[in-house]
């Protein structure tokens, strides 16, 4: 009896300081950084300086520096949000999907064809009416493609991590491949990039300006917005809850009722939809046009993301600006400190292991213990 | 009265004498203090970055060069550098460069920079740009290209001269209107000399469509050299290593006398005694011209167009090896005695085999430099024609 107790008063106060946990992460992880910083020779606290203030002398801004640097952190902050919100809606129902990448780019082009093959007078209206439109193609074109791995799983136990991982290859070169073939002789050759044409003036969305020439992408208030809207449906609705159960045990859940293979189905849908809409970003308020090289790896670094985030929307969300910051501050040491990009990269990752390391150990240990812990 | 008149005089030739005095030392000790003029730089690099002994290590050269030259000048220089890590970074890290409005110049190295230096030029028009490789048709940005159809009749003329065989090949990327300058440079040069000495020369062509296959380029070597194709020009960046790799281990396997012809840099010490000579593009110069100019002026943005009369574009002598060994000793830590042997090689090499003809080849290069030979340059009306005229295609 007493041991029970004891028990279940571990258990609260381990929920209670998760958040004390993550912080604590982090600064493990700027402490790792710091000693490989300090072992190559550079100072580890003007190097963090730098990363996230500035350096007076080059005249580059760290990550929150200066308006224009603080506008790249929230135009990257932006897209780390949606894909680590798709990480962890699919994450929580305890599916292991990798294919987030590849959902955003199958959104991104549905975004780009909607954009591109309608085109609207231009005003206010038809602006709104058009954007909302091209929106829910990727909505549509992300969560179908995120459930082919689901029903591949749920009807046949096809591994989602070997389905998803593979899917992205199909998705990347499949868009890559239309684009080389039916629309890179309408753009022309452009160094460096397989492109299309840009989409129709009634698709594109004006970034926000902001002071010192910067500007703001809507990238960051829809992120936001995605942010509440999966909050409100993982914690207060039926759904939510089903997934989560689903993720914690999928036997108990089943036993209270839950349909499982349903539940699993909807959260890829979900993660896929919100995929999408990573991917419309890009093409609707940044480039106006599909770029089939646009992501650096938004989708992989959705991973990191969710699990530095805790699977928690909000956690996500503050952690995706946390990376987001990592990767610009980055960017400014090569320039300060003439440090080599190599290092600049492997500063980074050390700083994003060390954080995301707490959670990805808990997945880890309920997933061999078959008993999930997490809360 | 006459005293203190006559002290005053003294007096105020004292005061003169001392304002002289403290008026000339200031003026010394405020000249000596001018600080000297600071001038900030900023170069980016392509995607890869330093370290490539080729593209990037000559723009890091270029750069270094016009410090120094600034520096015997009174500048106070610092040069600072980026490599991209992917091409989503090109827009952002530019304009924070040129957001900052600190730097003389911003040099772009390589095309890949186009489309992000069009995007940020347009929106920092006070901001100098320069890029090495394309043209960008903005006021305040100096495009660099290079006249390569001409370095490549030089070295077609070199091939044509020394082949047995009457057969030289070239291996190209991928088939882009700057690489047909390369193709047809190549076939007109050989073409000049072949009529110069009175013998017949086939210029065999092949376009492997990759700048980075390595393995490809081996296979186009291998079939050129199957028709009795004697020296390949390898016009195809990292797939012409294979190229080169090709060439060399064919000539010391079967022992036939076999070469192969560099491009970019001086790669003469890849396979000493095996590389003819390099067809030089000096991106080096391009990026120390544009600082230059940013810094010192005339400043106008525009198009520089840098070739054989320029020194732009160029054959390799055995006397351009010395920097390129100074980069292998940093870079790769070669040792002294290595890096002698390299020189040894390549300066027997071609004083058997090229300067025999080296009166020839100067007669092409002062031809092309004062006008009288023109080496063609393709476009996509005119590529059909000149190839009839000087190429063989090459059945794979």
């Amino acid at each position: 009896m007493r041991l029970s107790q004891a028990i279940h008063k571990l258990r609260y106060l381990a929920s209670l300081s998760r958040i004390a946990q993550s912080l604590l992460a982090i600064v493990m992880g700027f402490l790792a950084g710091g000693i490989m910083l300090w072992a190559s020779g550079y100072n580890p606290l003007k190097s963090y300086e730098i990363m996230f203030i500035g350096d007076p002398e080059s005249g580059v801004q760290g990550a929150f520096g200066g308006y224009l640097a603080l506008s790249n952190t929230l135009r990257e902050a932006a897209f780390l949000t949606l894909t680590g919100l798709a990480v962890a809606v699919s994450f929580l129902a305890g599916m292991f999907n990798i294919g987030v990448e590849g959902a955003m780019y199958i959104g991104a082009f549905a975004a780009f064809l909607v954009g591109y093959f309608i085109s609207l007078p231009l005003n206010p209206f038809t602006n709104l009416f058009h954007v909302c439109l091209a929106l829910l193609g990727s909505i549509v074109a992300g969560a179908f493609w995120s459930y082919i791995p689901a029903v591949m799983k749920v009807k046949r136990g096809a591994h989602e991590v070997v389905t998803t991982i593979m899917l992205n290859y199909v998705a990347i070169l499949t868009t890559k491949m239309i684009v080389l073939r039916a629309f890179l002789p309408k753009t022309g050759i452009v160094p460096g990039g397989i492109l299309t044409p840009p989409i129709s003036l009634s698709a594109r969305v004006a970034p926000i300006p902001l002071p010192s020439r910067a500007e703001l992408t809507l990238g960051f208030p829809l992120a936001i917005v995605v942010t509440l809207i999966t909050y409100f449906l993982l914690k207060a609705t039926t759904l939510g809850y089903e997934i989560r159960a689903v993720g914690l045990n999928p036997r108990a859940a089943e036993y209270g009722g839950v349909n499982v293979g349903k539940a699993l189905i909807y959260s890829m849908v979900l993660s896929g939809a919100i995929s999408g809409i990573a991917g419309a970003c890009d093409v609707l308020f940044v480039e106006y046009r599909f770029n089939s090289l646009f992501s650096p790896g938004y989708g992989f670094d959705g991973i990191a993301v969710a699990l530095i985030g805790r699977l928690d929307p909000i956690g996500t969300a503050l952690a995706a600006l946390f990376i987001a910051a990592i990767h610009m501050g980055a960017r400014s040491l090569q320039p300060a400190l003439g440090m080599p990009k190599e290092l600049a990269m492997a500063i980074e990752g050390l700083i994003i292991i060390f954080t995301a390391l707490p959670e990805a150990l808990n997945m880890l240990i309920s997933k061999f213990k078959g008993v999930k812990v997490r809360k | 009265m006459i005293r203190v008149n006559r002290l005053k005089g003294k007096n105020v030739f004292l005061a003169l004498f001392l304002t002289l005095i403290v008026v000339s030392s200031i003026w010394v000790s405020y000249s000596q203090a001018t600080p000297r003029k600071k001038v900030l730089i900023g170069v980016l690099f392509d995607i890869g970055g330093r370290g490539d002994l080729s593209f990037n290590d000559m723009a890091w050269y270029g750069s270094q060069l016009a410090k120094e030259e600034l520096e015997r000048e009174g500048y106070e220089v610092k040069v600072k550098y980026y490599t991209p890590r992917s091409t989503a970074e090109y827009v952002p890290v530019l304009e924070q460069f040129a957001s900052s409005g600190r730097y003389a110049v911003l040099v772009c190295v390589g095309f890949l920079w186009t489309d992000a230096l069009k995007t940020v030029a347009k929106k920092y028009k006070e901001q100098k740009f320069g890029i090495i490789d394309a043209v960008v048709d903005l006021p305040n940005v100096l495009s660099v290209v290079y006249r390569e159809n001409e370095g490549s009749a030089i070295v077609g003329a070199v091939a044509a001269a020394v082949s047995k065989t009457g057969k030289i090949g070239i291996v190209l990327g991928m088939e882009i209107p700057v690489l047909w300058k390369f193709e047809i440079g190549y076939g007109f040069g050989a073409k000049w000399m072949a009529k110069k000495l009175g013998k017949k020369v086939t210029v065999y062509y092949y376009y492997t469509g990759s700048f980075s296959d390595p393995a490809r380029g081996r296979e186009a070597a291998s079939a050129m050299l199957a028709q009795g194709v004697d020296v390949i020009y390898a016009a195809a960046g990292a797939t012409g290593l294979g190229v080169l790799d090709e060439v060399y281990n064919r000539a010391k396997s079967t022992g036939k006398r076999l070469f192969a012809i560099g491009v970019d840099a001086d790669q003469d010490w890849i396979h000493p005694g095996y590389i003819l000579t390099s067809m030089r593009k000096k991106v080096d110069l391009g990026v120390k011209l544009i600082i230059l100019r940013a810094v010192k002026g005339p400043w106008k943005g525009g198009i520089l167009s840098l070739g054989v009369k320029e020194g732009g574009v160029g054959m390799t002598t055995p006397k351009d090896l010395d920097i390129w060994l100074d980069f292998l000793r940093i870079a790769k830590g070669y040792g002294e005695s290595k890096l002698k042997d390299i020189k040894a090689k390549v300066s027997v090499m071609f004083e058997k085999y090229v300067m025999p003809y080296m009166s020839l080849i100067n007669e092409l290069r002062e031809g092309i430099i004062n006008g009288t030979i023109k080496p063609p340059v393709p476009t996509s009306e005119t590529i059909e024609k000149l190839r009839a005229e000087y190429m063989t295609p090459l059945g794979i």
